[in-house]
């Protein structure tokens, strides 16, 4: 094979020495005999004084000094004289003084350490030492030559050390722009040493690329890279992975175990200055390999520290994340307390307006809330803002506020949902809007308003356990700026009402299958004749079995008749004189007002009770002036109980009857009028200190809320 | 409770305004009767009554009454929604000639 190098040719080469060159090539001859062989060697005393020297080393272990070439020839036979010819003159080819700047002491280290490993595995692994020791020595020369021949590149040797050889290969071309294994091979050709170690030399970077039937080759080929790399374990910086990379290849290549390796990593640096000693060359004294171990492990340590560090900096970066997420939870649970606390309150246990609210996350979109007025009335709401999540969270805060506090200033509901509405409209972001429902109760009336925008309908349980739907009238607030909101008005009897957000209906009570209404009302009929208390907590009951049923906020709540005893409205104590009576029809009037009864029926209301005033000062006082009247307004849910007590002596109530109306006469109207305005005329029977007590109720119907009707 | 009498279109015309109770209606009694037992022609304006119980609706019934025996004219004129009701609750509304105006009841 013939390599040709652009800048390089074999004359740039350094040469043997003559005698040497005869020596190698007699000995590749196998018909030279030793005594021809030791003629040639004696015709350099030089070379032949150092054979011998090498010869006797410690290094070959000759079991006797030898002190004659010829007897060397014969123990050591043709091919091991050749090796150790080749030794000496690898040594001696390059001028060390030629070289100046350069350290030659620790280029030869190098090699020696490269050759004495390569032997050492030979030995292992069965193949020829000596031939191995030879080839590896030569292996690494042309990088030798390579330095010889430019002198600028040759302080770059202390990087080429530090480096494993695969990096060292890739530095050598980038310095040189060729590899020692090229040049190697040129001397080997040069220097005509049996093929297939030129071969070897020439490929062991490549061996790849050599012919498989090469077998001698490539056996010297895998030593040699083997040899690379256990020897370049002493000088690289990153002792750990090349340890570990050595223990790979010899387990590859060898089925070495790491024992097996290691203790033959120990034994090289002894051997290396044994080798040293036999070719006369001076090193620095051996790096053992407890040391390179160490030095392994230190780096191996500071790697792991590497890895706790990042370990540490892992555990400190989910650390900071469980902060994050704790602080973000503590927000949440923050929001959720003030959103609860948006919520009503608990009333007293008489309070006519309950709910619930279960949110589906941690926020609610969904609320209600009641507050009493000044005036005795209960504003009341629930809705359900569009989407969930915080985003619903901080509408449902502004819709709930926005009721809360318009509510105490506009008490025509219509009104107070249209100015929710324009306001919601005003600053509503991404289409969000609100189904809700809102209503005002009279506990004093039992009268209810109910305002249904957008929301499933409201139930009415009445009193004869028929439900009645109130469905919505109106479109969400926050859709239609100038929307109207009719309200609807009845009275609420002694039956209650039912609210509840989209939440309960669209709720699961089986797999996949939705309450809808009608499961709704199927629970209500089945509760029916139970307290509203009890209905609520049948509705709920179904969700609560299965955590899976619940896929949005679940709201109800619940308006229920004020169930109160008798509330007194007045108690008004005024003389028998007619003149007092436009007073008391004063005090009376004001109650009544108040009842948001109409005037027609405030005005009969009065004129019934000053009817009966006006009969006691007439007829059980006798126009008696000294005497005292009481007139008390009581109710009862929804019916006034009108109560006149005087002082007189008892009257025979059989004259106290109506007339005939058809008779024209002036006088005896009065109680026909009360009779005709008052449900029930009677009086008490047991009336104890005072005089006469009439009681008179009155109903509070339909009829008394209608809005003032004009003149029949 | 107030009143005024003035004279229109051959009749005498009572106006009685605030509240007829069984405190002022003697006092309406008194004029109703008085200007009848003058001979007068009366119209009573009730338009500006706030309040008029069965001693002020008596009053009136008695005028009419009178009226009758005296062959005199005898009405009502501008009836307050307060008074109105009264009246219908005595069923005097059909009872009592009433009349929307003075040129009415000519």
């Amino acid at each position: 094979m013939q390599y040709s190098l652009a800048t390089i040719k074999p004359a740039d080469l350094p040469a043997p020495p003559q005698a040497a060159i005869q020596i190698m090539r007699a000995c590749s001859d196998p018909a030279i005999n030793n005594q021809e062989l030791a003629r040639i060697a004696m015709t350099d005393p030089v070379l032949t004084a150092e054979l011998l020297r090498v010869v006797n080393s410690a290094f070959f272990g000759m079991a006797r000094e030898v002190s004659h070439i010829g007897q060397a020839i014969n123990i050591l036979g043709h091919k091991a004289l050749r090796n150790i010819v080749l030794c000496i003159s690898v040594r001696d080819a390059i001028d060390p003084k030629s070289l100046p700047g350069f350290d030659v002491t620790g280029f030869w280290e190098d090699t020696l350490r490269r050759a004495t490993a390569g032997r050492l595995l030979a030995a292992v692994v069965g193949v020829d030492e000596e031939e191995c020791f030879t080839a590896c020595l030569l292996q690494d020369f042309g990088l030798l030559v390579m330095f010889y021949l430019s002198h600028e590149t040759k302080a770059e040797w202390a990087q080429f050390i530090k480096l494993d050889p695969d990096k060292r290969y890739v530095l050598e071309q980038e310095t040189f722009g060729k590899t020692h294994d090229q040049v190697s091979l040129m001397l080997a050709n040069q220097w005509a040493l049996p093929q297939h170690i030129s071969d070897a030399i020439g490929f062991h970077h490549r061996y790849c690329e050599l012919d498989d039937s090469n077998q001698l080759a490539l056996e010297l080929c895998r030593i040699m890279y083997c040899a690379d790399w256990l020897s370049s374990l002493f000088s690289v910086d990153d002792k750990a992975s090349v340890l570990s990379v050595v223990k790979k290849k010899l387990a590859v290549f060898y089925e070495l175990s790491d024992q097996t390796s290691v203790n033959l990593l120990n034994q090289i640096p002894a051997q290396v200055e044994e080798a040293a000693n036999a070719l006369g060359l001076h090193l620095q004294e051996q790096t053992d390999f407890d040391h390179v171990v160490r030095e392994a492990n230190v780096r191996l340590a500071e790697e792991n520290i590497s890895y706790q560090e990042l370990t540490w900096q892992l555990e400190k970066a989910i650390k900071e994340r469980d902060e994050l997420a704790a602080a973000l939870a503590k927000e949440l649970e923050l929001a959720a307390e003030i959103q609860r606390s948006l919520l009503p309150a608990e009333q007293e246990a008489r309070f006519p307006v309950f709910g619930v609210n279960l949110p589906a996350q941690e926020l609610s979109g969904d609320f209600f809330d009641y507050f009493k007025h000044e005036d005795g009335s209960i504003y009341f709401n629930l809705g359900d803002v569009s989407g969930k999540g915080v985003t619903a969270s901080l509408l449902m805060a502004k819709t709930s506020s926005l009721f809360h506090c318009l509510g105490k200033r506009e008490h025509d509901l219509g009104k107070l949902m249209a100015q929710i509405n324009a306001e919601i409209c005003e600053t509503s972001v991404r289409g969000m809007f609100v189904a809700m429902v809102a209503g005002k109760y009279t506990p004093a009336t039992g009268r209810v308003q109910i305002v249904n925008a957008g929301n499933p309908p409201v139930l009415f349980l009445q009193e004869d356990r028929k439900i009645k739907k109130i469905e919505a009238g109106a479109a969400p607030l926050g859709i239609v700026p100038d929307s109207e909101f009719p309200v609807v008005e009845f009275s609420l009897g002694k039956g209650h009402l039912l609210m509840f957000s989209d939440g309960v209906t669209e709720g699961y009570i089986a797999q996949g299958e939705e309450m809808g209404i009608s499961g709704l009302l199927n629970i209500l009929k089945k509760h029916i004749n139970e307290t509203p208390r009890q209905q609520l907590a049948a509705i709920l009951e179904p969700f609560e079995r299965s955590t899976s049923g619940q896929r949005d906020d679940i709201t109800v709540m619940v308006l229920e008749h004020c169930g109160q005893g008798v509330e007194r409205l007045l108690s008004y104590e005024f003389s028998s004189k007619p003149a007092e009576l436009q007073s008391m029809r004063g005090q009376v009037r004001q109650v009544l007002s108040k009842h948001q009864c109409n005037k027609a029926c405030v005005d009969r209301l009065i004129l019934a009770v000053n009817e009966a005033a006006m009969n006691v000062i007439q007829h059980a006082y006798n126009f008696d002036s000294n005497g005292s009247i009481r007139i008390e307004i009581l109710r009862k849910e929804d019916e006034l109980i009108f109560k006149l007590t005087d002082f007189a002596c008892p009257i025979d109530r059989s004259c106290v009857k109506s007339r005939d109306l058809n008779e024209l006469r002036p006088g005896g109207l009065g109680v026909h009028f009360i009779n005709e305005i008052m449900d029930e005329v009677a009086f008490q029977e047991d009336c104890k200190s005072a005089g006469n007590i009439l009681l008179m109720r009155k109903k509070l119907d339909e009829s008394c809320f209608k809005p003032n009707r004009g003149r029949k | 409770m107030q009143y005024n009498t003035r004279e229109e279109a051959g009749f005498k015309v009572l106006e009685l305004s605030g509240e007829v109770d069984l405190h002022y209606s003697p006092q309406a009694r008194k004029q109703i009767l008085g200007l009848l037992k003058e001979g007068s022609d009366l119209l009573v304006d009730l338009s500006a009554v706030e309040y008029i119980d069965s001693s002020g609706v008596a009053s009136l019934v008695e005028g009419y009454q009178l009226s009758k025996n005296e062959k005199l004219k005898f009405g009502l004129i501008g009836i307050s929604d307060a008074a109105m009701q009264v009246l219908q609750l005595a069923r005097l509304d059909k009872v009592f000639p009433i009349y929307n105006t003075i040129a009415d009841a000519e």
